[in-house]
């Protein structure tokens, strides 16, 4: 069987755009792919792997021929035939790994064209996620760093600040305000005033749904890999995201050191308002009698969209630092267990100062929720969530449900532990 | 040695029929002879059954998933649908928050049945039964039967809301049968009589045989030695959470306003209390004519002016003395009682707005909600 032998450096001129869009803004290892793209064994491993719907799609993309003649065996045999077209989308079948389809959807769905969409609807209102990046890549590589971006959106959690006594507004919008040029000139003052030696790179600016992300890089903690079987001493890099309101009056930042992300987020406020401005954590307290309706109505299965399946508490009964962790089977009903404990330790739903964290489950996803007495007033409670469980549409979805069933302000576990 | 295999096959099906009654939780990865059992239960209307899988983020018999483990030691189950595709679905642990591919890395699922004891439908079952004696039932799971011979009571523990019928003296008083779905019951300090439900569901026994022999039986006598005022019997009833309330009652009186017996407005407030009183005088006026709820009257800044000028003197800054203890009195409201009730009490609960000047002009203003309050003596 004659093998094809693919060489280093004609695959190197075949990587589109270029070396850094990979390596820099996708944070791909690309010497190791391309080394193993050039195993023939990887090739076919890889186009063994992709479904007819891909096959047919990648063939589409890459042979610019229609595929409708041939069968799945036959397009991956021409397809083999041609490694070198396909290079990039095997790239592509990488960055793949691990994105969400929300993510993906969200980018693809106002680009790519309603019949390539239909082609690609899996099930429900779901569609082939590898399918769309193909798709995506063949109309703008660029729009792969958008995936990227916004898949970091919907996986982490955000802290939710907002700016201490909002000036104003100017006549032109933040978003008109916010370009490329001036936040980079914002993060070079950064620079300045921090004097680390760490440059603080912008990676991606867009506008979606009223808000406006940025989207920067820095370097973070100290660490060490081995390449080579040498040591590289060097730093991780930190993503920070900012996710402001249109009228720059909130921001949900993501960050590992929160206090860089808003020193930048201030100071960009700042130069909008031509004022000193600050933003400040937003303080969100619930009474302690809707805590309690909530938890009730969650364990006894009135509300059918919440489910409380475990409960980590105190006792008066017990020492103060002793907690007892009450978990059932998501399915099953925790009140039958609560009635039962009942006699040994009380009601535990009737003290809300005594519930440390509760995990119930929405939309088939585990969540967590913490509770924070306020020490100035027991009256009041500050709930957080494990938001980073939950995809953005899962978490205003969330949200609006302890809104407007219960009254609850919960913010993101992200601004509980700052 | 047919006959013998069917009698076993017989008998663990009596036992997992009882093993799922007196535990209605959810089975993980249930052998068939469980699962024809609790699909019988099912058909019988006793229990709701609900089907579904999960895999472990770090399951050791997961060996194309080693991997990947970002915590070795995580042992969150994660839920996964059956039609999971991994080429638009996503699957991430909730506690390591890794991403998982299930197909690709031949994750092992398992199968979980999940049973809701539908107490209902055991009860209506067991008093059709019943149907061919004379019984009394004076309270949920409690059950008087009158036979030939005399009275039995008949208890049915798991299904009580009244512990007082599990009192010893009243146990003592007449023969009594228990009837249960566990299949061992907890150390009682009497010698009553006492079955299986799932027997009666098998056929095993017939209600009428258990309750002559609970008659023959006689009044439970105390075993010497032990001590207990109750039996301990834990009901199955599950916890009642305070609903929010539909209708509001209001009360004035030398305090202040009451909202649904809660003290909302205290007497340092005297305007703001005139300006509830003009609001009610409309609200009694709107009721007496008769007028549907949704038609009932606004009042807008200036018509409360007037209507306050006899009581507070000239009402010069309608912002100030108006609208402010108006929205100040909406918030108070909203907020006492959410703090007091633990209800989700939207700002328009008690004093609605309407509208906007300029938007529809003769419908904007304040009113009582006439939906929300109702007349009280």
């Amino acid at each position: 069987m004659l093998q094809m032998v693919l060489n280093n450096e004609v695959l190197m001129a075949k990587i589109h755009p270029n070396r850094e869009f990979w390596e820099s803004h996708l944070e791909m290892p690309l010497d190791r792919l391309i080394q193993d793209y050039q195993e023939a064994k990887i090739r076919k491993n890889w186009l063994d792997s992709l479904s007819g719907r891909q096959l047919g799609l990648l063939f589409d993309l890459s042979m610019k021929k229609p595929p409708h003649e041939l069968s799945v065996q036959q397009m991956r045999k021409t397809l083999t035939d041609f490694p070198e077209e396909l290079l990039n989308y095997f790239l592509v079948h990488h960055f793949n790994h691990a994105k969400l389809e929300a993510a993906i959807t969200e980018i693809a769905k106002p680009v790519l064209s309603a019949e390539t969409m239909a082609k690609l609807l899996v099930k429900d209102d779901k569609y082939d996620k590898k399918g769309m990046l193909f798709a995506l890549f063949k109309t703008d590589p660029e729009l792969l760093k958008h995936v990227y971006h916004f898949d970091k959106v919907q996986k982490k959690g955000f802290g939710s600040f907002a700016l201490k006594n909002p000036p104003r507004q100017p006549a032109a919008s933040f978003k008109e305000f916010v370009t490329e040029d001036v936040v980079r000139a914002a993060l070079k003052s950064h620079d300045e005033e921090q004097n680390d030696s760490f440059e603080t790179h912008l990676q991606g600016l867009f506008y979606h749904e009223d808000r406006l992300y940025l989207f920067i890089r820095r370097a973070s903690d100290e660490d060490l890999l081995l390449s080579s079987n040498r040591i590289v001493h060097g730093h991780k890099p930190d993503w920070i995201i900012l996710d402001f309101a249109a009228n720059a009056n909130q921001v949900n930042l993501c960050a590992k050191c929160s206090n860089q992300g808003l020193k930048i987020a201030d100071r960009l406020v700042s130069s909008y308002f031509d004022k000193e401005c600050s933003f400040i954590n937003m303080q969100d307290y619930n009474f302690t009698a809707q805590v309690k309706t909530f938890l009730r109505s969650c364990a006894s299965e009135s509300d059918k969209e919440l489910k409380l399946f475990e409960l980590k508490f105190r006792s008066p009964h017990l020492k103060n630092n002793t907690h007892l962790i009450l978990t059932t089977h998501p399915t099953d009903p925790i009140a039958e267990e609560l009635e039962a404990l009942h006699q040994a330790v009380g009601d535990i739903l009737d003290d809300i100062t005594m519930i440390d964290s509760v995990r119930l489950v929405f939309q088939g996803k585990k969540v967590t929720l913490f509770f924070r007495v306020d020490a100035a007033d027991p009256g009041h409670v500050m709930i957080c969530y494990s938001e980073y469980v939950l995809d953005k549409k899962g978490r205003s979805a969330f949200k609006t449900w302890m809104k407007d069933c219960y009254g609850l302000t919960i913010l993101p576990k992200a601004k509980c532990c700052a | 040695m047919a006959l013998r295999s069917c009698l076993k096959q017989n008998a663990a099906h009596e036992d997992a029929l009882q093993a799922l009654l007196e535990s209605s939780n959810s089975w993980i990865n249930p052998n068939q002879v469980y699962l024809e059992a609790a699909y019988h239960l099912g058909q019988l209307g006793f229990i709701q059954l609900k089907e579904h899988y999960f895999i472990k983020c770090a399951n050791p018999l997961d060996a194309l998933d080693f991997d990947n483990l970002i915590n070795p030691d995580c042992e969150n189950k994660i839920l996964i649908s059956d039609d999971f595709d991994e080429s638009c679905d996503d699957l991430i642990c909730e506690e390591c928050g890794r991403y998982i591919l299930p197909i690709t890395q031949q994750k092992q699922r398992f199968h979980v049945v999940s049973l809701y004891l539908q107490k209902q439908a055991i009860l209506q079952w067991f008093e059709a039964e019943l149907r061919e004696l004379v019984f009394k039932n004076p309270s949920a799971g409690i059950y008087h039967v009158l036979l030939d011979n005399g009275f039995v009571t008949v208890i049915l523990p798991d299904f009580i809301d009244n512990p007082s019928y599990l009192a010893v003296d009243r146990i003592k008083a007449q023969p009594t049968l228990i009837t249960t779905l566990r299949k061992t019951l907890p150390h009682l300090p009497l010698d009553v009589h006492a079955i299986k439900l799932s027997d009666f569901i098998n056929g095993n026994l017939s209600l009428q045989q258990v309750l002559h022999m609970a008659i023959e039986h006689g009044v439970p006598k105390e075993i010497p030695n032990v001590s207990r005022q109750i039996l301990p019997f834990i009901s199955l009833h599950q916890l009642k959470i305070a609903e929010k309330p539909i209708t509001y009652s209001i009360t004035i009186d030398s305090e202040g306003i009451f909202v649904g017996g809660i003290h909302v407005i205290g007497k340092q407030a005297p305007s703001r209390i005139q300006i509830f009183r003009i609001l009610l005088e409309q609200y009694w006026r709107d009721f007496e004519e008769g007028k549907p709820k949704d038609m009932h009257t606004p009042l807008n800044l200036h018509q409360i002016a007037e209507r306050l000028e006899p009581h507070m003197g000239l009402i010069d800054d309608l912002e100030q003395q108006i609208r402010r203890p108006l929205n100040k009195m909406q918030k108070a409201i909203e907020e006492t009682l959410a703090k007091e009730l633990g209800s989700n009490i939207k700002r328009d609960d008690i004093i609605q707005t309407l509208g906007w000047p300029g938007f529809k002009k003769q419908e904007y203003g304040y009113r009582l909600n006439p939906f929300n309050l109702v007349f009280t003596k």
